[in-house]
């Protein structure tokens, strides 16, 4: 292989655009490389292809005009877009979905109200709470603050077991 | 004195086309069919890049004229109006061709057997279209038709107004509106795309002639 592969090159720019020198760089390395061959063929066949889809045109008929000309008119007639219009279409669909949800709404609170005071009236009407330890020791007026005396007590009640055991 | 002659008619062109674009949007109605009637080849000659059949191509040219009519307020008379409604027919065709199915991909299966004849021929001979009876040019047109419907939208307009159309870079900017190295990223892009699809048809028929022969 005498150079690089040229594909980049064929893809750059339009074949009829390449330079003389491109030209003979491009051809000097196909004699040489297979792939570049075929990649050069497809090259210049859709180059080709190309072309002669470009140059299959279609012509407006002395109709178009005319055609054009009617769309316009129409287009024209039509009324402008204004939100009054708009609103007057759709208010009635507007008016039944609020409806609709009003209602929805009234439902809600009908059934919450129903339900609600059996379920929740005796947590509400005592408002007195108990906590586990006030219900096992019999004191509901717990405070986490001990006095001296109680301390003292409570080491040597705890130290005259330990020596009983002993 | 020929630079000056072609100046003043420019400028005369540019006046006319002033004055024609004052008269429509006073809302004279002769004037829009002036305007349809100048400028319909042109806008023909895009959308037909970008369809076949005569319906679409006509459908697509009346959305144009639609769309200038409508726009025509906005038109500043910085640049001529013929380009101006080019580019607007160049968007147009973009985002109807955008909003159609693209097809994947071409393979040769999918090739009819004129095209595939086709095909087997120029891999014998090189591709010259000047040697080429009607009959054979309308079947390059739907071979270039299904390679280019693989390629999206803006790529194919950039390819075809490039490689077919023959026009420059700049051209295309002006057409699009997009930057210079937009324009050959897209060209570049679609040319490769396009040539990789020839390639695989010429390897797909060869595999499809070596099945044959064994």
């Amino acid at each position: 292989m005498k150079t690089e592969h040229i594909t980049n090159l064929l893809d750059e720019r339009p074949l009829a655009d390449l330079q003389d020198s491109e030209r003979a760089a491009i051809e000097s390395h196909i004699a040489d490389c297979a792939a570049c061959l075929q990649a050069y063929r497809a090259a210049e066949l859709s180059a080709s292809l190309i072309r002669q889809r470009a140059a299959a045109t279609i012509e407006p008929t002395p109709f178009f005009k005319t055609r054009v000309m009617a769309a316009w008119r129409e287009r024209q007639a039509e009324p402008p877009f204004s939100f009054a219009a708009v609103w007057r279409t759709a208010r009635a669909m507007v008016a039944s979905m609020i409806a609709v949800v009003m209602i929805l709404v009234a439902l809600n609170f009908y059934v919450s109200n129903s339900r609600l005071p059996a379920t929740t009236e005796p947590l509400a009407a005592n408002d007195t709470f108990y906590s586990t330890e006030s219900v096992i020791l019999g004191n509901s007026d717990l405070s986490d603050e001990l006095t001296d005396s109680e301390v003292l007590n409570t080491l040597y009640e705890s130290s005259g077991r330990y020596g009983d055991y002993k | 004195m020929a630079l000056a002659g072609a100046v003043l008619d420019r400028l005369h062109e540019q006046t006319s086309e002033i004055a024609l674009v004052e008269q429509a949007r006073q809302g004279d109605e002769a004037a829009f069919e002036e305007i349809v009637q100048r400028y319909s080849p042109r806008v023909f000659r895009i959308a037909s890049q970008f369809f076949r059949r005569r319906e679409a191509v006509e459908d697509a040219a009346q959305e144009v004229f639609l769309k200038v009519f409508t726009q025509l307020a906005s038109y500043e008379g910085r640049g001529s109006l013929e380009g101006w409604i080019s580019r607007i027919a160049t968007n147009t065709c973009i985002n109807t061709l955008r909003s159609s199915n693209r097809r994947p991909e071409a393979t040769i299966s999918e090739l009819t057997n004129d095209e595939n004849d086709w095909l087997a021929q120029r891999l014998i001979e090189a591709a010259d279209s000047r040697q080429q009876s009607a009959e054979d040019n309308l079947i390059a047109v739907n071979l270039a038709e299904k390679l280019l419907a693989m390629v999206p939208a803006e790529d194919r307009m950039v390819l075809t107004l490039m490689d077919g159309e023959e026009m420059s870079v700049k051209d295309v900017v002006d057409v699009t509106g997009w930057s210079e190295s937009k324009v050959k990223m897209r060209a570049m892009r679609a040319r490769q795309r396009v040539r990789q699809a020839v390639e695989n048809l010429f390897k797909s028929r060869k595999n499809v002639e070596s099945a044959g022969r064994s």
